[in-house]
C-alpha cells in the first residue's frame, strides 16, 4: 500500500484517521474507538458465542489486540473490516478452545451456555405445530439453538451478513475466504437454518405463497 | 415440503439473489425461475422469513463500564508489549498466577506492604495518571462544567448553534478568576471522580482545559458561560435524556442529541391547550407551521426577557431611570405622546368601563400590558421593559400628525364629512347602514384612515382628511419641518416628498419615513427622542 493510497483511505474513513492517531499512541483516540465500536462488537460476539459476559470479554480482547498491534497498523481496507477480522479470529479460537475443553472433561458438568441448554430435541418435532402464542423469549431460544447448530464458520458468516449487513466480498475479507466460498458457506448455513426453523416460519399467521406442489418440496 | 435440498439445487443462486449479490443477468435468470416455479417461490419466501426470525435474538449490549474497564487494561498492555496474554478476559481464572506472584514476592524478600501493593497493582492495575497531580487541581475544580463536553470543537458547535445563552450573569467568573471556594470534602470528591475517569477521558479533559485557558480572555469568558449554562441544563435533565446526550459518540452527534432533547422537552412543556391543538392538526405541514409560530412567540418573549435582564442590573444599581425617562423634557413629551397617540392617560386609575373607549386606540390587553409595565417601571425600576412596550405599541398603532387648525377628523359630522356621505360609503347589507358600526369612531387617525379607505372606490372623492402640505400642521411640526427635516433632505428626497403634497395620508407618512431615516422624531407623531436610540435600547429581536 503506498503512502498516498493510505492517505486517501484515511480521508474517506474517519475510523482509519482515528486508528492512525491510536497508532501514534493517542490514548484518547483509542477511547473514542472503543466508544464507537463497543456496541457493534459486543453485539456480534454475543450472536456468535451466545453468551453476554463472554461476548463482552471477547470484545474487550479485540480492542486490546487492536491496541497491542497498533504500531503495525497499515490501512488496507475499511477499519471495520480489519476490526472484524480480529474479532472473527478471536471468536473462532474461543469456540474451538471451548469445544476442546468440553471434549477433555466430559465428566465435568459444563457451566457454559452449551451445558446449560435445555435437553430438548435439536430438530423440532414437526408433528406438533408450534403454538401461535409462543412467547418471544421462547422463539429467541429456538432461533438461538438453530444458530448454535451451525458450525462456527457458518455462524460467523450468517451473523456478519445478517447483523453487520456485510456483503459477500466483505465477509470473504474478514474470514479469509473467497467470495465463492462465502456464497457456498452462507447457502449451506441458510438451508440448515431453514430446516431448523421451518415450523416457526409462518407462525405470524401469514399464508405461505401459493404452491401447487407443496408436498414435493424442492423443484 | 421437503426442506432438505439437493446439493446441486438452485439454492446458492437463490440465496445470493435474495442477498442482492447477483449481477443483472443472473438476477433475471433467478427471477424467471421464481416466476414459473411455485416451489422455488415458496422456498425464496421461507429463506427470507427464516432470516427475519434471527431478529428475535436479543442483542447483547456492553455494560456501562465497558470503555473504562477496557482502557484501564491498557496499562499492563503498555508495560508488556512483547508478552501478550492469550486469554486475558475479565472472567479468567487468575488464582494460579496470583500464587506465583506471591511466591515470587516472598522469594525476593519483598513481602509485606510493598509486596501487597505490587500484587494489587497487577491485579487491579492502576494507571500512572491515577496518582493525583497537583497541576490538575484547577481542572478538577472545573470538572462539573465539563460533563458532556469532549473538546473545544463541541463547545464551538454549541455556541454556533446558539442553544445556550453565553451572556450569563455579570458575576460569572472567568477561568483565571477565582471560582467559588470548594470545600475540602467537595474537592476530595471531585479528585476521586477525576481519578475514576478513564485515562483517555483524563487526557481529553486536560486538553480541553488547556485549550480553553489558552483562549483570549473575552472569548474564554464567553465559552465558560456557555459551558456553565450547558452544565446546568444537563444537570436538570431527566436521566434518560441526559444519557441520550452523553452517549453520543462524536461532537456532531452530541449536538444533534442536544437539539433533539431540547426540541422534545420544549414540545412536552407546551401548555395542555397547545398540546391539544397540535393533536387536532392532521397534516405535518400544518403542525410544523403551528410549532414554528409558537417557537417564534417564545423567542420573542425570551429576547424581551433578555433585554430586561441585561439592563436591569445597572438600572437597579444606580437607581437611575433609563433613557429617555431620566430626561425631564423628553419624559414630559412622552407622556403627551402616550395621551395623544394611544389615547391613554396613565396618570388616571384604570376603569374597566371607560378605559378602552375612544379616544383610546389600544385593545384591552394592550392597555393592561402598558399599565402593568408603567407601574413596574415606577415602582420597581423596570424602565427598559416599559420602553420596549411603548416601542411595540407605537409600531402597532402608527400615528399621523394632527392638523394645525381645528380638530382632527374622528366623527361622521366633521367637515368635509357628513353622516349622509359616510352612510353612502358604507356597505348597504339590505338596510340603512349603521354608522355606529364604524369601530374607529372617535380615534385619530384610525377613523380618517378607515373613511379614506372606504372612499377609495367612490366616484366623488373626498378632499384630504388630514394635513398634507406645509402650513397645515401645528406650529411645532411646521417648525420641525422647516428647521430640522427639509434642510437634511437630498434633492431627490425633497422632490419625492414635495410630489406628494396634497395627498393624505401619503404625504404625512412620507414625512415620518424621512424623519426616521434622518434619525429625527416628528413631534406628536413619533416617540419623542432619537429613533435610533429607541431602536438600540428597546427593540426586541433583530435591531
Amino acid at each position: 500500500m503506498t503512502g498516498q493510497t493510505s492517505t486517501m483511505m484515511a480521508l474517506r474513513d474517519p475510523d482509519i484517521r482515528l486508528m492512525l492517531r491510536v497508532r501514534a499512541d493517542d490514548q484518547a483516540a483509542f477511547g473514542e474507538l472503543v466508544e464507537r465500536y463497543q456496541h457493534r462488537l459486543v453485539g456480534i460476539m454475543g450472536h456468535i458465542v451466545g453468551h453476554a459476559t463472554e461476548a463482552e470479554d471477547l470484545a474487550q480482547e479485540v480492542f486490546l489486540r487492536v491496541y497491542r498491534t497498533r504500531h503495525k497498523y497499515t490501512p488496507k481496507a475499511k477499519f471495520s473490516t480489519w476490526l472484524f477480522t480480529i474479532a472473527n479470529n478471536l471468536a473462532l479460537n474461543s469456540i474451538r478452545d471451548k469445544r476442546r475443553r468440553a471434549a477433555v472433561s466430559l465428566d465435568v458438568q459444563d457451566s457454559s451456555f452449551q451445558g446449560s441448554r435445555p435437553s430438548e430435541p435439536r430438530t423440532p418435532d414437526k408433528s406438533v405445530p408450534p403454538t401461535l402464542r409462543l412467547q418471544q423469549e421462547e422463539l429467541a431460544a429456538v432461533v438461538r439453538r438453530a444458530l448454535d447448530d451451525l458450525n462456527e464458520r457458518q455462524r460467523v458468516a450468517v451473523v456478519l451478513n445478517k447483523f453487520e449487513d456485510m456483503n459477500y466480498s466483505e465477509i470473504a475479507e474478514v474470514m479469509g475466504l473467497t467470495t465463492k466460498g462465502v456464497k457456498s458457506l452462507l447457502s449451506r448455513a441458510r438451508a440448515k437454518l431453514r430446516e431448523a426453523l421451518q415450523p416457526y416460519i409462518y407462525m405470524d399467521g401469514a399464508e405461505p405463497p401459493a404452491d401447487d406442489d407443496d408436498d414435493t418440496g424442492a423443484p | 415440503m421437503k426442506p432438505s435440498d439437493d446439493p446441486e439445487s438452485d439454492d446458492p443462486e437463490l440465496i445470493a439473489y435474495l442477498d442482492g449479490e447477483l449481477g443483472a443477468d443472473d438476477s433475471r435468470t433467478v427471477e424467471s425461475k421464481i416466476g414459473v416455479d411455485p416451489a422455488m417461490r415458496v422456498k425464496a419466501e421461507e429463506y427470507k422469513k427464516t432470516y427475519d426470525l434471527l431478529d428475535y435474538l436479543p442483542k447483547p449490549e456492553p455494560s456501562p463500564t465497558f470503555t473504562t474497564r477496557t482502557l484501564t487494561r491498557l496499562h499492563p498492555v503498555n508495560a508488556s508489549s512483547t508478552v501478550v496474554p492469550n486469554v486475558p478476559a475479565l472472567t479468567r481464572n487468575v488464582w494460579p498466577e496470583l500464587l506465583l506472584w506471591a511466591l515470587a514476592l516472598v522469594a525476593v524478600g519483598t513481602a509485606g506492604y510493598f509486596g501487597h501493593s505490587l500484587a494489587r497493582s497487577y491485579w487491579n492495575p492502576v494507571p500512572e495518571a491515577e496518582k493525583f497531580d497537583q497541576a490538575d487541581l484547577p481542572l478538577i475544580h472545573d470538572l462539573p462544567y465539563y460533563l458532556g463536553v469532549d473538546d473545544l470543537d463541541f463547545l464551538k458547535l454549541l455556541r454556533k448553534a446558539e442553544v445556550f445563552d453565553d451572556s450569563g450573569s455579570a458575576a460569572t467568573p472567568t477561568s483565571n478568576e477565582p471560582r467559588e471556594t470548594v470545600s475540602l470534602v467537595a474537592q476530595q470528591k471531585l479528585i476521586e471522580q477525576f481519578l475514576n475517569d478513564s485515562p483517555a477521558r483524563r487526557l481529553q479533559l486536560r486538553s480541553l482545559h488547556r485549550e480553553l485557558n489558552e483562549l483570549p480572555a473575552p472569548e474564554r469568558t464567553s465559552y465558560r458561560r456557555t459551558l456553565e449554562s450547558y452544565a446546568a441544563w444537563l444537570d436538570r435533565l431527566p436521566d434518560n435524556s441526559r444519557k441520550e446526550i452523553l452517549a453520543a459518540p462524536t461532537s456532531g452527534e452530541r449536538l444533534d442529541a442536544v437539539l433533539r432533547v431540547r426540541e422534545r422537552l420544549w414540545r412536552e412543556s407546551l401548555p395542555p391547550s397547545q398540546q391539544k391543538a397540535l393533536k387536532t392538526v392532521a397534516s405535518v405541514e400544518e403542525r410544523t407551521q403551528l410549532l414554528n409560530e409558537w417557537r417564534r412567540g417564545e423567542q420573542s418573549f425570551r429576547s424581551e426577557w433578555e433585554l430586561t435582564r441585561q439592563q436591569w442590573q445597572p438600572n437597579k444599581l444606580g437607581d437611575h431611570k433609563a433613557w429617555p425617562f431620566y430626561d425631564a423634557a423628553l419624559s414630559k413629551s412622552l407622556d403627551e405622546f402616550i395621551r395623544k397617540s394611544f389615547g391613554v392617560d396613565l396618570s388616571q386609575p384604570p376603569d374597566r368601563k371607560t378605559d378602552v373607549a375612544a379616544p383610546c386606540r389600544l385593545t384591552r390587553e394592550e392597555l393592561a400590558e402598558l399599565r402593568y409595565r408603567h407601574e413596574a417601571a415606577l415602582k420597581e425600576g423596570y424602565w427598559y421593559s416599559y420602553g420596549a412596550c411603548l416601542l411595540q405599541l407605537a409600531e402597532l398603532h402608527p400615528m399621523l400628525p394632527e392638523p394645525g387648525k381645528g380638530k382632527p377628523i374622528t366623527t361622521v359630522d366633521q367637515p368635509p364629512l357628513t353622516k349622509e356621505k359616510v352612510r353612502s360609503l358604507l356597505p348597504k347589507d339590505g338596510g340603512t347602514p349603521i354608522l355606529a358600526r364604524l369601530k374607529t369612531l372617535g380615534r385619530w387617525p384610525d377613523f380618517a384612515l378607515e373613511i379614506q379607505k372606504l372612499d377609495a372606490n367612490s366616484r366623488e372623492k373626498l378632499p384630504p382628511l388630514g394635513p398634507c402640505k406645509p402650513g397645515e400642521f401645528g406650529d411645532e411640526l411646521e417648525q420641525f419641518l422647516k428647521g430640522d427635516l427639509l434642510p437634511k433632505l437630498s434633492k431627490s428626497e425633497r422632490d419625492k416628498f414635495d410630489h406628494l403634497q396634497g395627498k393624505w395620508p401619503e404625504y404625512p407618512r412620507m414625512l415620518i419615513e424621512l424623519a426616521k431615516a434622518k434619525n429625527l422624531s416628528v413631534p406628536g407623531a413619533m416617540l419623542p427622542g432619537e429613533p435610533k436610540l429607541w431602536n438600540e435600547n428597546f427593540r426586541i429581536g433583530k435591531k
